[in-house]
C-alpha cells in the first residue's frame, strides 16, 4: 500500500526509488491536469516530467497542510498555465473576457465526424472552452477533487468554480442535445 | 414539478439512480437522464497516456540533474584547492627562501599560457569525461 508519510520521509532522505514510487502513484492525476490545459500533444510528457522534478525540488518545504494530492495538484496547474501564458500566440480559440458570454461556434467538419463518440465529442468541445472551465470540468469529475480542494489548487473561490462547474455541464448538455436534435432532423 | 435548479440536479445526480424517481416532470427527467450521460462522459480518461517508463524516465532525469550539479561542485572545489596549493606553495617557498620563490614566480609568469592550457586541457577532459561516462541508476 502507497503510505505517503513513509514515501516522503524516504524522498527527503535522498532515496529515488521511492520517488518512483510516487511519480507512478500521481503521474493520472498530473496528465490529467496537463491534457486538458496544454493543446501541444508533443509537449505534455516534458511538462508532465518538469512537474515532477518540481515536486521532487519543493518536497522539503511541504509541511503537510494539504493532502499531497491536492499539493501535486496545485503545481502542475500553475506548470500548466504559465505554459499556457508563454504559448498564448498558438492558442487556437479566442475567448470573451466575461465567460458567463461564452457559447460553443458552430461545427467544422472535424467535429462532426468526433460526434460519433460522445466521451470523445465531450473531450473535443472541453478542448474549446476557457481553462478555467475546462479546469474545473477535469479536477472535479476526472481527478475527483471536491470544490474545497478545487480552491486549493486553483486560487478560485469555491462559489465561483461551483457557478463555472455549473455552466460548463450546461453549456456541454445544450450543445450535445442541439447536436442529437439536429442529426434527427437530417436522418428524418 | 417545476424545472430544476443546479443544486438540486447536482443533489440527484450524486444518488445512484434517477430512473425510479416518479416525482419529476418529463422535461426534468430527460435532463437528468442528459446529465447523466454527460457525467459518465466527463468521467471518461483520456485516450492517449503517459508512456509505462515514464516514472523511470523521471528518476532518470532528475538522478541526471542531481549528478551533474554534484560534478560541478567537485570541479569548483577542484580549481579552488589547485590555486590555493598553488598560493600556499609559493607563500612557503618565500619562506624557505626568496630568491627561489622569485625564480619561481618568474618561470610561472614566463610558461603561464602554458600552464594555463595544461591546466585548462586536465579540466576538460575530467568535464567530458563526467558526461560520458554511464552510470547505472
Amino acid at each position: 500500500m502507497f503510505d505517503e508519510n513513509e514515501i516522503i520521509d524516504r524522498i527527503l532522505k535522498k532515496d529515488l526509488r521511492a520517488f518512483e514510487l510516487l511519480v507512478k502513484q500521481y503521474e493520472k492525476l498530473v496528465f490529467f491536469v496537463i491534457h486538458r490545459l496544454v493543446q501541444d500533444k508533443q509537449n505534455k510528457e516534458d511538462i508532465c516530467q518538469e512537474v515532477f522534478i518540481k515536486v521532487h525540488h519543493s518536497m522539503p518545504s511541504f509541511r503537510f497542510q494539504s493532502k499531497l494530492s491536492t499539493w501535486i495538484a496545485r503545481i502542475a496547474y500553475l506548470t500548466a498555465i504559465n505554459y499556457v501564458k508563454s504559448n498564448k500566440r498558438n492558442s487556437q480559440y479566442e475567448y470573451p473576457e466575461n465567460l458567463d458570454h461564452y457559447y460553443f461556434s458552430d461545427d467544422n467538419p472535424e467535429q462532426v465526424l468526433i460526434k460519433k463518440n460522445t466521451a470523445d465529442y465531450v473531450n473535443h468541445l472541453i478542448e474549446q472552452m476557457p481553462h478555467q472551465y475546462k479546469m474545473v470540468l477535469t479536477l472535479y469529475h476526472l481527478n475527483e477533487f471536491s470544490l474545497a480542494e478545487i480552491r486549493e489548487i486553483t486560487g478560485i473561490p469555491e462559489g465561483t468554480a461551483k457557478s463555472y462547474l455549473f455552466r460548463a455541464r450546461k453549456l456541454l448538455k445544450e450543445k450535445i442535445e442541439k447536436d442529437l436534435k439536429e442529426e434527427n432532423t437530417w436522418k428524418s | 414539478m417545476e424545472e430544476l435548479n443546479d443544486d438540486e440536479l447536482q443533489d440527484l445526480l450524486s444518488g445512484d439512480s434517477i430512473s425510479g424517481n416518479n416525482e419529476l416532470s418529463e422535461k426534468a427527467a430527460s435532463d437528468l437522464l442528459a446529465y447523466q450521460d454527460l457525467f459518465s462522459a466527463l468521467k471518461t480518461a483520456p485516450q492517449t497516456g503517459l508512456p509505462l517508463s515514464f516514472a523511470a524516465n523521471v528518476r532518470r532525469t532528475l538522478q541526471e540533474r542531481i549528478n551533474r550539479k554534484s560534478d560541478m561542485r567537485f570541479n569548483v572545489m577542484a580549481v579552488t584547492i589547485f590555486m590555493l596549493n598553488l598560493a600556499l606553495g609559493y607563500g612557503l617557498l618565500q619562506l624557505i627562501s626568496q630568491t627561489t620563490a622569485d625564480l619561481v614566480l618568474n618561470m610561472v609568469l614566463k610558461f603561464k599560457w602554458l600552464l594555463f592550457s595544461v591546466v585548462s586541457l586536465f579540466f576538460c577532459v575530467l568535464a567530458i569525461d563526467q558526461r560520458l561516462v554511464k552510470r547505472d541508476y
